[in-house]
């Protein structure tokens, strides 16, 4: 059969064998499911050995996977340390994760791990996910990927910082800050998923 | 020794054309190794459906890149092969890139340097949008491809990175 002569049939047949393994966004957690790997423990910029739920704070937990190659990380960079850090004022337990191979980037070896924490201001751990255990539990896909939960550790907002990576000041939906500001303040949330483009997790092999 | 006509032209003008075609031979050769595709044309997701709406001869691979993104660049070559061994079958590629609008000129100079001379997009939508309409199940990360039918329905879906085979085989059935 060549190309030409692709039919309706055939081709509802081959989509309806094929399409439903490649779901992989519907392998991330959904709203409301409960946090996945609270006491699996990761090495920090520090040395120490951090779990998510050591970091856990009373309102919630923010966790966001990141890494120090990405160029729509480093586009958001600066917004996100910035909302982080005041999420660890507002109550909230802040943990950034680096789930990357770095034999597939240098740039995500522990070392890099060590300078971004310092350079950017985090004030809050930076860990290794040794094996990409973390992100393949979670179902992260990308950099920067983030997932916010309430202090019952369920999932309430799952995506993107904001709407614009490449241009601050062109910012028009504050996604995560808005996500917060509902939960903080009890209001329903308008978007609890989004999604943004982003650098594929290089997942351990 | 003076100069000499050889035939009817001198010799000074004979080495002048020599040279003067020396200097073309290699201005022509250097302009290749930079050379440009087409500029990006910037597109949101309803172009880009729309494109592949409008394409009634065969398939449509469109695939979702970005200069910045290692696989991406990996699996480049696999589909401009694709292209060249199917587009005599009426087989489209459209590849719309991520990268952001200060980037474009690099972008085009990637494919320019892979012998790109038709076409290619730039994505000019907030991604949140952008990714939903092109295919609820895409996360974002990339790269991403979909694979059209004649008739506009998806073959296969891509989350990462394609092979030359996969492709080949589903337009050679």
């Amino acid at each position: 059969m060549t190309a030409r002569n692709w039919n309706v049939p055939v081709v509802v047949l081959l989509a309806a064998l094929v399409l439903p393994s490649l779901a992989f966004a519907s392998d991330a957690l959904s709203i409301g499911a409960k946090m996945p790997m609270m006491d699996a423990k990761m090495k920090n910029v520090d040395g120490a050995m951090v779990s998510i739920g050591e970091v856990k704070g009373d309102k919630g937990t923010l966790v966001i996977f990141t890494c120090n190659h990405c160029p729509y990380v480093k586009a958001w960079e600066e917004r996100t340390v910035a909302l982080a850090n005041k999420a660890t004022k507002d109550g909230y337990g802040v943990i950034a994760i680096n789930a990357n191979d770095p034999t597939e980037y240098k740039d995500d070896g522990f070392d890099h791990n060590v300078k971004r924490a310092k350079n950017t201001g985090m004030m809050y751990p930076y860990v290794v996910d040794s094996g990409s255990k973390l992100a393949k539990a979670f179902g992260a896909t990308r950099t920067p990927e983030f997932f916010l939960f309430d202090a019952n550790d369920a999932l309430i907002y799952h995506g993107a910082l904001d709407d614009n990576a490449q241009d601050a000041s062109a910012v028009s939906a504050t996604y995560l800050q808005d996500a917060m500001t509902a939960h903080m303040s009890g209001q329903p949330m308008k978007m609890a998923t989004t999604k943004s483009v982003g650098c594929s997790i290089k997942f351990y092999k | 020794m003076g100069l000499q006509s050889s035939g009817h032209l001198p010799r000074i003008t004979i080495v002048a054309l020599t040279l003067q075609a020396l200097l073309l031979l290699t201005a022509s050769a250097v302009a290749q190794d930079t050379a440009s595709a087409p500029e990006l044309q910037p597109v949101n997701a309803d172009q880009v459906l729309e494109l592949v709406r409008g394409h009634d001869d065969g398939p449509v691979l469109v695939n979702m890149w970005a200069t910045w993104c290692k696989p991406c660049r990996e699996e480049m070559p696999d589909l401009l092969k694709l292209y060249q061994v199917h587009r005599e079958n009426g087989f489209k590629l459209l590849l719309v890139s991520a990268d952001f609008t200060r980037q474009k000129d690099k972008a085009a100079e990637f494919l320019g340097s892979l012998g790109v001379n038709f076409q290619t997009y730039l994505k000019d939508q907030k991604d949140n949008e952008f990714i939903n309409a092109i295919d609820p199940d895409w996360s974002g990360a990339l790269p991403f491809s979909v694979l059209f039918a004649k008739d506009g329905s998806v073959i296969r879906t891509w989350e990462g990175m394609l092979t030359y085979e996969e492709v080949d085989d589903l337009l050679t059935r």
